[in-house]
């Protein structure tokens, strides 16, 4: 079913944790909140489960609204039909596997036989069926995440809340298991909310990202949107981007930037728009390394490697250029591994480089930004969401 | 994918939502939000607050509570009392045999736990035992016995003494006695406390210090010895606190010899003919001004240290090697096991078998007749002392568990609800640590006295007080529990259906079940063992096993009934603080 977060706002004493929150998961659609710890994610997560108290604001599941600030309505969590996977799994050690599974069937007063069936399905469902009569402290980590998720599938839940339920668990497995919750949730058509601060999980998981800063959303938008076209400098570098730098207040319409902390002009691909607090951002893998100048290449600087190391299928490295910044470069090119002290040259594509505000407002809405922001050659996209330096995009990837 | 991205659109993107100021407290919310924390502090008002009040009003007023009769004539003339020189001499005796015995139980206690839990001392599990063991043994049946064996006249001790033709006068109805028989007593909690500090100390740190140069005795001295400190100030406060505020010691030591304390004085004055309450309560109110300011000094001093370097892994440590000293100290441990544990129990045994109250030579034991037990076929046999067993089981049963069940709704609203007024909960249930057992047992014989239930003189009124006695210690006992169990394991219940009671009852309650029984053993041992507030409430319909044998030896002529009741007592007492021990494994 659908959930309709309208204005949702929780404060703790004179914290903010959530603030004017809006936002709509679709039926069946997978959301994934993400964001750095205290950004407002699992207050947001919680809030839908009835488990925290909302200052303001309003929550609907599929049409009936569980919370309601203005009118006074608060459903207790119990009846408001949520599924949530714990971080820390909350899995009763005290009872085993299947007792665990046939917890909210029993609560529900489902018959006997039907429980112990629909239970033992459950299980099957994630791979545990071999172990029901286990007793749950006695399980791995791996598999009290299953427990956790096959009991809240149990209830066939309304909406589904996965709090962080993979960053517990060690690397591998986790890649298994994102995997595995992507193909449930699509197979049983699950609507999902999913909180995490793992770029890569919500990147995996999500039909939409929705980016929280400060308790609000700050981007709202497909992976693929969200992984080419970060709203601004400090979601870039959230997201991995790991070459940002402040550049001097630039006259409107120009192509050229100069850096705000080194006498260095870099190129981009679209006109630049107006601002005074912009940043430069290019991911590390679009940073290529050369042994001979460029000829009439438009951003091509002379440096030496730092260090490297090598990652497999690629190479990573620190290149400090002579004009002064440092730069992160990851090598497409497996077979060249650059060594420390080796001279080098640099090359970045200018439809690589994207010119990204500071900050960015709160999105309310579906995604249109609630900022005044300044008149500006931008372009807004499809999503209503300000598009403020178009280069990737051009850069024929999409 | 395409699909989504098309339903988005259709959606449009111009429908950002009006905004309603901020949040509007209701009323309503606002009495939701009190309603737990005022049911529990009206409980806790009732059992803790109105006696404490009871005490601070006949303190300041011209006459004490009385039914149908609360004066509010206020006068501070009570504190006239401290112009008196026995107050002062009380006051006195009170500061000296708390700085004193404190300073010798906390460095009998840190040596005991230094050695129990770093070297290589012989039978280390048997040292932590006999660190431990004073605890177990009632600090005023230990008080008995050594008054028994080192009383001036006829204390095993100088008899044997005489039988030697040694001539050290023994005399534990004095200063020095009690102080003997307090650090004895009062040792296992800074052994507990620094033992525990001790053994959870991360070895990486000690480590670290040994990586980075330092011998093994300056690491003991530079990082060691300096992370336990934190533990042994707050142990010596806490030790402090306790043989300042304790009675029971003071009365069975002090009081033959003479020798004052500001409790016992406080108890004296009371039971004199006319009563002299309303000084007693002023000097219960010092008392507790004493207490308060330890309290407060210990809080200053620990909040400037950090406890986080203890990691609580319990991995184990190097031992620190002892050498040549290894035997002696093992000895030294023995000495102190033979003083703490042995004799005295050997005098009880002794005594309560002596036919003879007047002997001149420990070989009159030998002879025949000379040690007869029938005393305790008379004991186990007396009508008096099952009464009194049963009324302990009935009202220590019943006291523990109210006591579990109110610590458990005291517990649960502070830790896992927002509702307002938490911290106050914490506070009134943390009060009567402040109050010593003699001012919260006059403030509660005042209290029921004067309330208009038909309590005083039943074995209830024994119950309601002894909930307020041990308040702390069960809503410690039962929060550390909560605190340990994940919030998540609750609130993972609720959003599988189930209702916030049933949610406790599932899944809180049955994954606290060893804390919550190992509470209820505690304070059914507290119980067992509190004499000084029965004191102030039984009535001779419902005496207590405490009380039984306390009247047993104060009347003098019944000493044997004593002694054969205190070792059936001490029996008892051992297993069962034997039990929680069992079960925290």
């Amino acid at each position: 079913m659908d959930v309709k977060i309208t204005d949702l706002s929780l404060t703790y004493g004179d914290f903010t944790a959530v603030e004017h929150l809006s936002l709509h998961i679709e039926d069946g659609e997978s959301l994934v909140l993400l964001g750095q710890s205290g950004c407002g994610k699992t207050s947001t997560m919680r809030c839908v489960a009835g488990l925290e108290d909302p200052s303001g604001g309003s929550i609907s599941i599929g049409g009936t609204t569980v919370f309601d600030a203005a009118a006074g309505t608060n459903v207790a969590p119990n009846r408001r039909n949520v599924g949530l996977v714990f971080q820390s799994y909350a899995v009763w050690p005290h009872m085993t596997v299947l007792e665990n599974v046939s917890f909210p069937l029993r609560m529900k007063r489902r018959p006997k036989k039907e429980i112990r069936t629909r239970a033992q399905e459950t299980l099957e469902l994630v791979g545990l069926g071999h172990l029901a009569d286990k007793g749950a402290s006695k399980l791995s980590g791996g598999q009290m995440q299953r427990v956790a998720l096959a009991r809240s599938l149990a209830m066939e839940p309304n909406v589904m809340l996965l709090d962080e339920p993979l960053s517990n668990l060690d690397a591998r497995l986790r890649d298994d298991l994102r995997v595995e919750l992507r193909r449930l949730q699509l197979e049983l058509g699950l609507t999902s909310i999913y909180v995490t601060h793992d770029q890569s999980e919500a990147l995996a998981l999500a039909d939409r990202i929705a980016i929280m800063q400060h308790g609000r959303i700050s981007q709202l938008a497909t992976p693929v949107e969200t992984y080419r076209n970060p709203a601004s400098a400090s979601i870039a570098e959230f997201l991995g981007v790991a070459n940002i730098f402040r550049t001097c207040a630039p006259r409107a319409g120009e192509h050229r930037l100069r850096l705000a902390d080194h006498a260095l002009e870099i190129a981009v691909g679209t006109a630049v728009p107006a601002g005074d607090d912009l940043s430069v951002c290019v991911r590390p893998e679009h940073v290529r390394l050369a042994t001979q100048p460029g000829a009439g290449a438009p951003n091509s600087w002379p440096g030496t490697v730092e260090v490297s190391v090598f990652q497999g299928s690629y190479a990573r490295c620190t290149v400090a250029l002579d004009a002064g910044p440092s730069l992160e470069v990851h090598t497409q090119d497996a077979t060249f591994v650059p060594r420390q002290h080796d001279r080098v040259h640099v090359e970045i594509d200018p439809a690589h480089v994207q010119v990204l505000p500071q900050e960015v407002g709160p999105v309310v809405g579906d995604g249109v930004r609630d900022d005044a922001a300044p008149a500006e050659p931008g372009v807004d996209d499809d999503h209503g969401r300000r598009v403020v330096a178009h280069a990737a995009t051009m850069s024929g990837e999409g | 994918m395409a699909l989504l991205d098309d339903r988005r659109r259709a959606r449009g993107a111009g429908a950002a939502p009006a905004r309603t100021p901020g949040p509007a407290r209701s009323a309503r919310g606002r009495r939701r939000r009190w309603l737990p924390t005022g049911l529990v502090l009206l409980v806790l008002t009732v059992l803790i607050l109105i006696p404490a009040a009871m005490v601070l009003l006949a303190a300041f007023s011209v006459d004490v509570p009385r039914p149908g009769n609360i004066t509010w004539d206020l006068t501070a003339a009570n504190f006239g009392i401290f112009a008196d020189p026995q107050t002062l001499r009380a006051f006195l005796n009170s500061m000296v045999v708390g700085v004193v015995a404190t300073a010798l139980a906390c460095l009998i206690g840190a040596a005991l736990a230094f050695l129990a839990a770093r070297t290589d001392i012989p039978a280390a599990p048997f040292v932590f035992l006999v660190g431990l063991m004073p605890m177990f043994l009632p600090s005023y049946v230990g008080a008995l016995a050594w008054s028994m064996l080192a009383g001036p006249n006829a204390g095993l001790l100088n008899i044997a003494q005489s039988d030697l033709g040694t001539s050290l006068p023994l005399d534990m109805y004095s200063v020095p006695g009690m102080i003997f028989v307090f650090a004895l007593y009062y040792s296992p909690y800074t052994f507990l406390m620094v033992h525990g500090a001790m053994s959870l100390m991360s070895p990486d740190l000690e480590e670290a210090a040994r990586v980075h140069g330092a011998s093994s005795r300056r690491m003991l001295g530079l990082v060691s010895f300096p992370l336990a400190t934190p533990a042994l100030i707050g142990s010596a406060m806490l030790t402090f606190v306790l043989i300042f505020e304790n009675f029971p010691v003071a009365q069975v030591l002090g009081t033959p010899g003479g020798v004052d304390t500001l409790p016992t004085l406080i108890f004296r004055l009371l039971n004199t003919s006319p009563s002299r309450g309303n000084e007693s309560a002023a000097i219960a109110v010092v008392l507790v001004g004493v207490v308060l300011l330890a309290t407060w000094l210990q809080q200053r001093m620990l909040a400037k240290r950090s406890f986080t370097t203890v990691t609580g892994k319990g991995v184990r440590q190097k031992k620190v090697a002892l050498g040549r000293a290894r035997i002696p100290l093992f000895l030294g441990v023995l000495v102190f096991f033979f003083l703490s544990i042995v004799l005295p129990v050997l005098a009880l045994v002794v005594v309560s078998g002596q036919s003879s109250p007047y002997m001149s030579s420990l070989s009159e034991l030998a002879e025949p007749g000379g040690l007869d037990f029938s005393s305790f076929a008379d004991v186990l046999g007396s009508s008096s002392f099952r009464e009194a067993t049963w009324h302990s089981l009935v009202v220590g049963v019943c006291a523990a568990g109210a006591g579990v069940v109110l610590a458990f709704l005291c517990s649960y609203v502070v830790y896992r609800t927002k509702a307002s007024g938490r911290s106050l909960v914490e506070g009134v249930s943390m009060v009567p640590l402040a109050l010593p057992a003699v001012v919260l047992g006059m403030g509660l014989l005042w209290t029921w006295l004067v309330m208009p239930v038909p309590l005083y003189g039943t074995l209830a009124v024994l119950v309601v007080a002894f909930l307020a006695v041990q308040a702390p210690q069960g809503f410690r006992g039962v929060s550390s529990s909560i605190l340990a169990t994940d919030r998540d394991l609750e609130d993972s219940a609720v959003m599988l259906g189930a209702s916030r009671g049933r949610a406790v009852t599932s899944v809180t309650v049955p994954l606290m079940k060893v804390g919550l029984l190992s509470t209820f053993l505690l304070l059914l041992m507290l119980s067992m063992r509190e004499l000084t507030v029965p004191l102030f409430l039984y009535t001779s319909d419902t005496e207590i096993l405490s009380i039984a044998i306390y009247d047993a030896f104060e009347n003098g002529g019944a000493l044997q009934e004593a002694a054969a009741m205190s070792v059936i007592y001490t029996a008892f007492m051992f297993v069962l603080s034997y039990i929680p021990r069992r079960l925290a494994r």
